[in-house]
C-alpha cells in the first residue's frame, strides 16, 4: 500500500476562490472537479468562465477517482528543491473515467517507478499535505486492471 | 498582402558560443548583432528598427540588462542605435517569432532596416533548478508533486507519442547522432568536432524520462542576430539577400489542461503549419533544406508531421533513412540544431538557413534554394519562415 512519503518539502499551497473547493474536497478525501452547472462540462485547473458555453457557474462533483496514464515521466535527478529526498519519483498525467480529456495530475505512489506507464489504469489516493489539514490527490496502479 | 519574397534577410551573425565564456552577455549580444550589421554591408546608423525575445533563458534568473538577458533598450543605449524608429519586445517566443515581427515592420514602412536578435546566457552553477515556495493558479496542481522542472514538463507529450506510436529512444539515436555530426562541421557550434555514438546517447543519464542529458540542448552563452530589409533596398546591398517567402508567429494553447499534451502540440503547430504554407503561398513539396526547433530532441518528430513532410505518428521511422541527412531530399538541421549547436532559441535554425542559401557553409554545405525555418513551441509562442534563395 502507499505510504506517504518522507523527507520532502512541498510549497505551501495558496489556493484561490476559484480553486479552494478542490482542495476542500481533497481535505475530505474527495476528489471533486469542476463542473459547469450550465452544460456540465468538466475543468481541470478550475476556469473562471466555461470555455465551451462561457458560463460562470459551476460546481464541484465528486468523481470516481479511477482513470488510466495519460502521460507520465520519471525524475531521475534532484532538479526540484525540497523533492531531492524523493527522487526517482514518477508524475502522472491521468486521464478521469468521467470524461475525455479531462486530466488531473499526481504522483504513482505504492508502485516502483518503472510500473508508470501510458495506459495503466489508476486510482486516487490521498495523502496528507504537510500544511493544516489539507490532502494531496495520488495515485496509485489498480491492481489486475487491463490497461487501456 | 502576403509578405512574398518583399523582405529579404541581408545580414547574419553569431557571437562566441560557449558553455561559460568570459564575456558578459551584453558584450556578446554587441558582438553578435554588430557582426550582423557589417555582413550586410550596413553601419549601426542604418539600423532603425529592432526586435527581440528578451526573457532570460532560465528559471529563477537574475534580471540584470547586459548580464541574465539583454533588451533593446540595452543594445539602443549601448551599441548605441541613433536613429530607431520601430522596436518591438515580444512576451514568448524564439528569435523566429520576433524576426516574423521586423518582417512586417520592415514591409510596413515602419523600419527600413531592422536589427533581430535572441541573447542567452548560461551562468555558472546548476542550471534549470525549480525552487517554488509557494504556490497559486495552474501551478497548485503540478508543484506539490515535484512537477515544476521544464524537462519533465517537456517529457510529458513525448512519453505519449512513444506510447501511441512505438517510437523509442532507438529511433531518437539515428537524429541525435547526425545532428551531432552535423554540428561537427560546424566552427560556429559548441560540439565542433565532437561527433558521439549510438551507444552515447543510449547510455546518457536520464533527467525526467524519457527525456536523457542528450535529449535536451546544453545551455550556453551565445548571441545569433540577423538583418532584415526590403527586397528593394537589398539590391544595393553587397550581399546575396535571402528572401522572405512566407511567415508567421503564433503559440498559442487550444486545450484547457493542467500541463502540455501531445494532442495539445499537434493541434496548435499543425494550425500554425497550416497558416504558413497559405502565407508562403508553397507546401512541404518545394522545400529541400529543413530547420525545425530541437531545444528538447523529439520536436523535429513532431513538427515533420505537423507540417505534412510525413504523415502523423511515423516521423520516428520516416527519419530512419537518408531523406533528412546532408546529401538527402530534406537535409535537417545541417547546423547540429540545438541539440549540437547550444540552447540558443532559435538561431541555430534561421542563421543556417540563411547561410546555406547563401551558400557559405563549406563543408556542411547542401543543395538547396527553399528553406523551412521554425524555432519555439507552438503552446508558447512559436515563429516559422519559408526562405528562398530566388526572389
Amino acid at each position: 500500500m502507499a505510504v506517504p512519503i518522507a523527507g520532502i518539502r512541498r510549497p505551501a499551497l495558496d489556493p484561490s476562490p476559484l480553486s479552494a473547493p478542490f482542495w476542500a474536497a481533497a481535505a475530505r478525501g474527495e476528489l471533486a472537479i469542476q463542473a459547469c452547472t450550465g452544460c456540465s462540462k468538466m475543468h481541470h485547473p478550475p476556469v473562471p468562465v466555461c470555455p465551451d458555453c462561457h458560463g460562470t457557474a459551476f460546481d464541484f462533483a465528486v468523481v470516481a477517482g479511477t482513470g488510466a496514464i495519460y502521460e507520465c515521466s520519471v525524475m531521475r535527478q534532484a532538479r526540484v528543491v525540497g523533492f531531492e529526498a524523493m527522487v526517482p519519483y514518477a508524475c502522472v498525467v491521468v486521464e478521469l473515467d468521467e470524461q475525455p480529456g479531462l486530466l488531473v495530475v499526481g504522483n504513482l505512489l505504492g508502485a516502483p517507478v518503472e510500473a508508470a506507464r501510458v495506459g495503466s489504469a489508476v486510482r486516487v489516493h490521498f495523502e496528507p499535505y504537510g500544511q493544516g489539514d489539507l490532502q494531496l490527490p495520488q495515485f496509485v496502479l489498480v491492481a489486475g486492471a487491463k490497461a487501456r | 498582402m502576403p509578405i512574398r519574397n518583399r523582405v529579404a534577410i541581408v545580414g547574419s551573425a553569431y557571437s562566441r558560443i560557449g558553455r561559460h565564456l568570459d564575456a558578459p552577455l551584453g558584450a556578446l549580444a554587441l558582438e553578435a548583432t554588430a557582426s550582423a550589421v557589417a555582413d550586410a554591408g550596413l553601419t549601426l546608423d542604418d539600423i532603425d528598427g529592432i526586435s527581440n525575445y528578451p526573457n532570460p533563458s532560465r528559471l529563477n534568473a537574475g534580471n540584470v540588462d547586459g548580464v541574465d538577458l539583454v533588451t533593446v533598450n540595452y543594445l539602443a543605449r549601448t551599441a548605441p542605435l541613433r536613429h530607431l524608429r520601430w522596436s518591438c519586445s515580444i512576451t514568448q517566443g524564439t528569435i523566429t517569432s520576433s524576426l516574423v515581427e521586423a518582417v512586417h515592420a520592415v514591409a510596413a514602412g515602419a523600419c527600413n532596416y531592422a536589427l533581430v536578435y535572441r541573447a542567452m546566457h548560461s551562468p555558472h552553477g546548476p542550471f534549470g533548478i525549480a525552487d517554488v515556495r509557494r504556490v497559486s493558479g495552474n501551478g497548485e496542481f503540478l508543484a506539490p508533486y515535484g512537477l515544476s522542472n521544464t524537462v519533465m514538463a517537456f517529457a510529458l507529450p513525448y512519453s505519449r507519442y512513444m506510447a501511441k506510436y512505438g517510437a523509442t529512444r532507438e529511433h531518437l539515436a539515428t537524429f541525435i547522432v547526425r545532428n551531432r555530426r552535423n554540428a561537427a562541421m560546424n566552427p560556429d557550434a559548441v560540439f565542433f568536432r565532437s561527433p558521439i555514438s549510438r551507444q552515447d546517447y543510449l547510455d546518457s543519464p536520464m533527467v525526467a524520462e524519457p527525456l536523457s542529458v542528450l535529449d535536451c540542448d546544453m545551455a550556453v552563452d551565445g548571441c545569433g542576430a540577423v538583418v532584415v530589409t526590403t527586397a528593394e533596398r537589398a539590391k544595393d546591398l553587397p550581399v546575396t539577400p535571402v528572401y522572405v517567402t512566407g511567415c508567421v508567429a503564433l503559440g498559442l494553447s487550444y486545450d484547457h489542461a493542467p500541463v502540455q499534451t501531445l494532442e495539445g502540440f499537434m493541434h496548435s503547430a499543425k494550425r500554425l503549419a497550416s497558416t504558413l504554407w497559405d502565407n508562403a503561398g508553397v507546401g512541404p513539396a518545394d522545400i529541400d533544406h529543413l530547420n525545425l526547433y530541437d531545444g528538447f530532441s523529439y520536436f523535429p518528430l513532431l513538427w515533420l508531421e505537423a507540417f505534412g513532410f510525413c504523415p502523423e505518428g511515423e516521423a520516428f521511422e520516416f527519419i530512419q533513412d537518408a531523406t533528412t541527412e546532408p546529401g538527402g531530399r530534406l537535409p535537417l538541421n545541417t547546423s547540429g540544431g540545438a541539440l549540437g549547436m547550444g540552447r540558443l532559441h532559435g538561431s541555430p535554425q534561421l542563421v543556417e538557413a540563411v547561410r546555406q542559401l547563401q551558400g557559405r557553409c563549406g563543408e556542411r554545405q547542401v543543395q538547396c534554394s527553399m528553406s523551412l525555418v521554425q524555432a519555439g513551441s507552438p503552446l508558447h509562442g512559436c515563429g516559422a519562415l519559408v526562405l528562398s534563395a530566388e526572389r
